[in-house]
């Protein structure tokens, strides 16, 4: 998906993600307000532009691209959270035990230094 | 605000597919006759399914394989509400991250298969559904369709406070009322049944050895009948199956019934007394409610949500292991032979503890009160309003409490 991505990415001449998802957004504007085939919009605004040469991308091929890789860094942002969450909860379960086991040596320490004096 | 004054509450029901002999399409089914019904009642509100294919065509379906030509859709981008079916990964689900934010959005979970179960050739669909799960957190409110499918969602963090279990109507086709069946029987083969996909992840393989095994002991007679529909099994383990038959033994006791219809399948829930269901994974899994209704005791694997759609009401054994569903089969068999042998009602052994049957029909009856269309109905509804609460969304009156009961034409008293 992202080899698909990179490839539509450049192909249209604009980095990854963000300003991507803000043309698709326009596109999905545009059709709201004006009913019209956002296709239509891509074909006139790249035949605009001499030097991008002939269009590469249709609507109906970017879209399930855009809305899969939406999904996907969605998803991912979400498990890394996720993860982070997870890490920090072993982390304290780890200095619990840690402090528990702390508090026997010491408790052993000083029960073993009391039976050696007596 | 609820839309355009004058205009119909409109919703989008999103799935992958709308087919013949699907579960969530069956649900789907149910949805759309709701929001009928209630149109017909003078309720100014629309459904249309929006879908990749379909074998159910007609004017509130509309079907199209790219999801560029779904948004193009007229309608598509103006719903008031959104109901995303989930169960396998697909891209109008997608959608979501588009949709007007006025909308208001709707999760329903039917359980993604884990991956430890699925074929080789599965693997790569299982993996984009467990990723796009993930979606669910952009809608308002996500209905779980069974208390498992609920706590998969909590082992994601979902926040409870955003999710409701409001179980799937059993369809009314393969649904029959015979409470006191096993009252009733005469001497003879006691009847076990199996429905489900040919599948591993079903326990069919764990399953045939234990009859194998029950055959080859000289214990009361016995039938296992196994319906199975052909093109939603593996192939590759019906080949199994065909072999295992023909070099084998003879087993008169088995009887494999592909592709039945609805009728025949209503007739071997007639005919049997035990359900067996060894799967090693249900989301929900109807046919217990099928069975049950049928009157048929049921014993299952301790897997997915048999436990908690059974509710103590048969008797589960350990996942994946022959020995242990030979055993729950013998004993359901020893029980039903001797009560039949001597003219008295049959004791079933259930996880609430051994029931005499007059009682366990009683329980029975309570239990399935909570799987009807219209405790459906009723769940769905409130599951609306949650999502329009949520979205910052007025309630439209027809759809508020008791009002709604009303119009869509449910019984006070199974309100009640």
């Amino acid at each position: 998906m992202k080899a698909t991505l990179r490839r539509i990415a450049a192909q249209i001449g604009r980095p990854m993600i963000g300003p991507v998802r803000s043309q698709l957004y326009a596109w999905i504007d545009y059709r709201i307000r004006t009913g019209g085939d956002p296709s239509d919009q891509l074909k006139r605004a790249w035949s605009r532009d001499v030097a991008a040469g002939p269009m590469p991308v249709s609507f109906a091929e970017v879209v399930p691209a855009l809305l899969n890789a939406i999904s996907c860094t969605n998803t991912a942002a979400r498990q890394s959270r996720r993860n982070e969450i997870e890490t920090q909860q072993r982390l304290t379960a780890l200095e619990e035990q840690v402090r528990t086991m702390q508090a026997t040596i010491e408790r052993l320490t000083a029960r073993n230094a009391g039976a050696g004096g007596a | 605000m609820t839309g355009t004054p004058g205009s119909p509450f409109r919703v989008a029901i999103c799935s992958g597919v709308y087919v013949d002999n699907d579960g969530i399409s069956g649900t789907i089914a149910c949805k759309l006759a709701l929001f009928e019904r209630l149109r017909r009642n003078g309720v100014p509100v629309e459904a249309t399914v929006y879908c990749h294919g379909t074998d159910r065509p007609g004017p509130r379906v509309t079907a199209r394989a790219n999801v560029a030509d779904l948004l193009l859709q007229p309608g598509f981008l103006s719903a008031d509400l959104y109901c995303f079916e989930f169960g396998v990964q697909n891209d109008v689900f997608d959608t979501i991250f588009i949709l007007p934010p006025e909308a208001a959005k709707l999760g329903i979970y039917h359980n993604v298969t884990p991956l430890e179960l699925v074929s080789d050739a599965q693997r790569p669909v299982v993996l984009r559904s467990l990723a796009q799960r993930y979606n669910l957190f952009e809608t308002h409110h996500v209905v779980c369709v069974s208390e498992f499918n609920r706590r998969n969602l909590l082992e994601i963090e979902f926040p409870p406070e955003r999710m409701s279990v409001v179980p799937a109507p059993t369809p009314a086709e393969h649904l029959i009322r015979l409470p006191n069946k096993l009252d009733r029987r005469k001497p003879g083969a006691v009847e076990f049944l199996f429905v489900g996909r040919f599948v591993r992840a079903k326990g069919v393989v764990e399953l045939l050895d234990a009859a194998d095994r029950i055959a080859a002991e000289s214990g009361p007679e016995f039938r296992l009948s196994m319906v199975f529909n052909r093109s939603f099994s593996d192939r590759l383990l019906l080949d199994w199956l065909d072999e295992r038959l023909r070099r084998g033994p003879a087993r008169p006791w088995l009887r494999v019934l592909p592709d039945a219809t609805d009728a025949e399948l209503t007739a071997q829930y007639a005919a049997a007394d035990c359900f067996v269901i060894p799967s090693h994974h249900e989301g929900f899994c109807t046919p217990v409610i099928e069975a049950l209704s049928a009157g048929c005791h049921v014993i299952a694997a301790e897997a997915g949500n048999l436990p908690f759609i059974l509710d103590g009401l048969g008797k589960l054994f350990p996942v994946r292991d022959s020995g242990a569903i030979a055993d729950a089969m013998r004993g359901v068999l020893r029980e039903l032979h001797d009560a039949r042998a001597a003219g008295r009602a049959p004791v079933l052994d259930t996880d609430r503890g051994r029931m005499p049957v007059e009682a366990w029909a009683k329980a029975v009856d309570v239990h399935l009160r909570g799987f009807t269309q219209e405790v459906f109905e009723i769940g769905f509804a409130a599951s609306l309003r949650a999502s329009l609460t949520a979205a910052g969304r007025e309630i439209p009156e027809w759809l508020r409490p008791g009002k709604f009961e009303a119009l869509a034409g449910i019984d006070p008293a199974a309100a009640a």
